[in-house]
């Protein structure tokens, strides 16, 4: 090394080559951050490109729903919710089970054939040779079995008003009478079951789809707490004896409930889907970004701020749907000045339902007309509502408050969820606007909140409704005098005495024109304040295929599977 | 310590007695029951179903029969999960919840102390300027913000890690970050001050005239002192990661205890909720019973009372 040091020549060139990496130092130190940061990009776009468990899932044939809130039970007889019905009706199957595509049709289920009588009060059912997963044959007596469950009392069956409908159904479920044999339901032999109604019910077909009326395992229920038992365990997979075309093989609380297929199941030919994970998701933030991180490939709603750009931008993932189910406000009409017709007619026809649809709910929903939903084979609910500022001008002064002049304050009550609250500031500016009325608004827990409307302590109430079945009995039923779901104090003897002269209608067609003049009278009383026709808001893998838009949102799961050589998005 | 020990848990008792008559007052005080919905459910099906749950007896005698079935470890059935026990919910869960919470610990710990050593030993330099604010910036950003930021990010930009859910190992990294930011930035300003203190002592004087390393004085003399207040901080700390996970738990959809934990007050799910309490009680007066032994060990001039 000395020698170096004596030498010029090599002195200069030393001190060059020393200075210069000494220099390449420096500067790979200034680099080595962004070197690092390079392969590190590098890194996550190659990570980026694995498969994600959508693509998995899909692979195997797994269907991987977003289900909303945590389900309560899988027990059809104790069921309410939405949630608990998507899984439900891939577990059970009843005498008619759900169409692909068109809800006011029947499909065969258990019942292979049916037929009733000439004026629909009593049908005869004969059941399919099918067989539960525990390798029982489904029988008449089954359902026998399962509806008594549901009449029975002491279980507590929240739906059981849905059996009304049978002959003696109530008598019994009140116990009136003891004996099950007087109740309308009658297996003649293993597979023929005869139902008798109270009078005739041509909508009979499409209340069988509710899975109140889907069967059980007697021996499974019997065995796990017996028939009067909220808590039995036959629910839990492993327990669970299934009609349907899947089995339930796991749940895990607040993760995930799986469904396999079902081997035994009598069309098991058709189902293409080897299993399906519902997937509890509550927050809507979550379920969008999971569906968009490929976690998902369906899910039950699209968050509000996203809807426009998913409507516009997005029609190969995202789909707004026609929903059997009514937007509107309560009118508590026990109280002055609600307790005019003519102010409440002034409250609606004031409003710009199609404005309101356009610019605040903004998801292809339909301005209302009338109450009941458009779409019920049949039935046209009457074009009664229209928007008329003059109008309602004029009949709050023929109320007895022009240009708003004296009018108490009133108060909209809404339950804690941003769409509410801007669809009510949006009623409010109206009413106050056009109509010089102060409106305030007033928002409570949802407990809370059902609470306030059970008691009628509110002026407004925002308020929904969906339709169990397709039937317009189901939006119309329920605002005869003193009917718990009522709510806004409204009783008409005219309407009252309608809906029963439905009830015995013969046809179809007398049922629907009954139906109609009700409805009519309920459109020029107004108790309440229809806004707009629901519509349901999915984004979904554009692989799944066999998805149709239904109105009652039930998707049959036999009829689904994955086109895997649909381009992603 | 024994009596020490025993003396706490005797304290305990009439503890939990106040919490659980409380809360089961309260929550039953609150508008609505577990069965109101909006379809509304006619009387006699109501009446059926209060008396599956024995809600149609007197609030005392319901009082009585609870304390009586807790005392023996029985929480009753919940009435949003039909079927399934308060037990049974609790034990389902409170592995996920403890499982997040003592990760978000680990990173709180893992990040906060380094940062807060960093700012004592560099006081008043860049250093400390810089891991200060961001310590500020964790404590100040909610979880319901980094949350949804970092999933973002991390979840659906790069595609690391999967946005929701609890199935891969991986699923519990953006959860407990985002848990236990927070948690690392009050570790960092409680470190920094703790440390700050205990630099200026006498014996860390001695400690730098005897020659020893910057470092060893650091991390093994002047650590030890500073980080008391950290300690006395992990009790309330741990208490809150595992049962403050609510928000962490909805939006990364995590089946842990605290989604439970509020959806059942939400739901007027009257015995989850009291299961529950009474629950997260007991595990936050172990908890500050555990930090104070622990204390005592560290600091050799307290000594148990």
């Amino acid at each position: 090394m000395c020698s170096f040091y004596l030498s010029g020549t090599f002195g200069t060139t030393f001190a060059e080559t020393y200075s210069f990496i000494k220099h390449i130092k420096h500067m790979f130190k200034k680099i080595l951050p962004w070197l690092l940061c390079a392969v590190f990009v590098l890194g996550l776009s190659a990570c980026k490109k694995r498969q994600t468990r959508a693509d998995e899932a899909a692979a195997q044939g797994v269907l991987l729903i977003a289900n909303g809130s945590e389900p309560s039970r899988l027990d059809p007889h104790l069921a309410t919710g939405v949630p608990e019905n998507r899984i439900i009706s891939s577990l059970l199957e009843g005498l008619i089970a759900y169409h692909p595509t068109n809800d006011s049709l029947p499909e065969p289920g258990m019942a292979e054939s049916w037929e009733p009588n000439e004026d629909s009060s009593e049908w005869t059912f004969h059941i399919r040779d099918a067989r539960w997963s525990n390798g029982d044959p489904v029988t008449a007596q089954d359902f026998v079995y399962s509806w008594r469950r549901m009449l029975t009392a002491a279980l507590g069956a929240e739906y059981a008003p849905n059996l009304f409908v049978i002959k003696n159904a109530q008598e019994y479920f009140e116990q009136k009478i003891t004996d099950f044999e007087q109740v309308g339901v009658h297996a003649i032999d293993e597979k023929t079951l005869r139902v008798t109604l109270v009078g005739p019910a041509p909508y009979f077909l499409n209340m069988l789809k509710h899975y109140s009326f889907f069967p059980v395992n007697p021996c499974s229920v019997e065995s796990m707490g017996g028939i009067t038992d909220r808590m039995g365990e036959w629910t839990r997979p492993g327990n669970f004896v299934c009609n349907g075309p899947f089995v339930l093989e796991q749940w895990e609380t607040n993760k995930v409930i799986r469904v396999v297929k079902n081997p035994d199941y009598w069309d098991a030919d058709k189902v293409q889907l080897n299993a399906i994970e519902f997937i509890p998701i509550e927050n809507q933030s979550t379920e969008e970004s999971s569906f968009l991180a490929g976690q998902l490939h369906l899910t039950t709603n699209i968050p509000l701020s996203k809807i426009p750009y998913y409507l516009s931008n997005r029609g190969d993932i995202a789909h707004f749907e026609p929903y059997l189910g009514v937007y509107f406000y309560r009118l508590n009409v026990t109280k002055p000045p609600l307790d005019n017709p003519k102010v409440r007619m002034a409250l609606n026809y004031v409003i710009n339902r199609k404005l309101i649809t356009e610019n605040v709910t903004r998801a292809s929903e339909q301005p209302t007309y009338a109450y009941t939903p458009p779409g019920i084979m049949g039935y046209e609910p009457p074009v009664v509502l229209s928007t008329d500022a003059d109008k309602a001008r004029q009949l709050l002064a023929e109320a007895g408050y022009p240009g708003g002049e004296g009018f108490p304050p009133l108060e909209i009550l809404i339950n804690t969820d941003e769409g509410h609250r801007q669809l009510a500031e949006v009623m409010q500016q109206i009413w106050s606007k056009e109509l010089g009325i102060h409106v305030t608004i007033l928002n409570q827990e949802w407990k809370v909140f059902l609470e306030s409307q059970n008691k009628m302590d509110y002026d407004i109430s925002r308020s929904g409704w969906i339709g169990d079945y397709m039937d317009p009995g189901t939006f119309l039923d329920m605002w005869t005098t003193g009917n718990g779901n009522n709510q806004t104090g409204w009783s008409n003897s005219d309407y009252d005495r309608i809906i029963l002269e439905a009830r015995m209608a013969r046809n179809q067609q007398a049922r629907y024109e009954k139906l109609f003049e009700a409805e009519q009278i309920l459109l020029k009383e107004l108790p309440i304040v229809p806004v707009y026709w629901y519509t349901t808001k999915h984004l979904m893998d554009p692989r799944l295929r066999g998805y149709y838009p239904k109105l009652l949102d039930n998707h049959p799961y036999k009829y689904m599977y994955f086109d895997l050589d649909t381009q992603q998005p | 310590m024994f009596k020490f020990i025993l003396n706490r848990l005797l304290q305990a008792i009439p503890v939990l007695f106040i919490i659980v008559a409380m809360t089961f007052f309260m929550v039953r005080a609150a508008p609505g029951g577990p069965f109101s919905q909006e379809r509304k459910v006619s009387q006699q099906i109501l009446e059926k179903m209060n008396e599956h749950y024995g809600l149609n007896d007197p609030v005392y005698v319901q009082f009585f029969n609870y304390l009586k079935h807790a005392l023996q470890g029985d929480l009753g059935y919940s009435y949003k999960h039909e079927g399934r026990t308060v037990n049974e919910m609790i034990a389902e869960s409170f592995p996920v919840s403890l499982k997040l919470g003592a990760l978000s610990l680990l990173f709180a710990v893992g990040v906060g102390i380094p940062a807060g050593v960093l700012g004592a030993v560099k006081k008043n330099t860049f250093w400390d300027y810089s891991a200060m604010s961001v310590a500020l910036m964790g404590i100040c950003l909610p979880t319901f913000v980094v949350g949804p930021l970092i999933s973002l990010i991390f979840g659906l930009w790069l595609g690391w890690f999967n946005v929701s859910g609890w199935f891969e190992s991986g699923d519990v990294v953006l959860p407990s970050i985002t848990l236990g930011l927070a948690y690392a930035a009050y570790i960092a300003r409680l470190t920094r001050g703790g440390m700050l203190d205990v630099l200026n002592q006498d014996y860390i004087r001695t400690a730098r005239a005897k020659g020893l390393s910057p470092s060893a004085i650091v991390w093994k003399h002047a650590l030890k002192g500073g980080l008391l207040p950290v300690v006395s901080f992990m009790g309330p700390a741990l208490a809150g990661l595992i049962s403050g996970s609510f928000v962490v738990e909805t939006i990364f959809q995590i089946p842990g205890l605290g989604r439970h934990f509020v959806n059942a007050a939400l739901s007027r799910d009257y015995t989850m909720v009291l299961g529950t309490v009474l629950f997260y009680a007991v595990m936050i007066i172990i908890a500050n019973l555990v930090v104070d032994i622990l204390q005592v060990v560290l600091n050799p001039r307290l000594k148990y009372e």
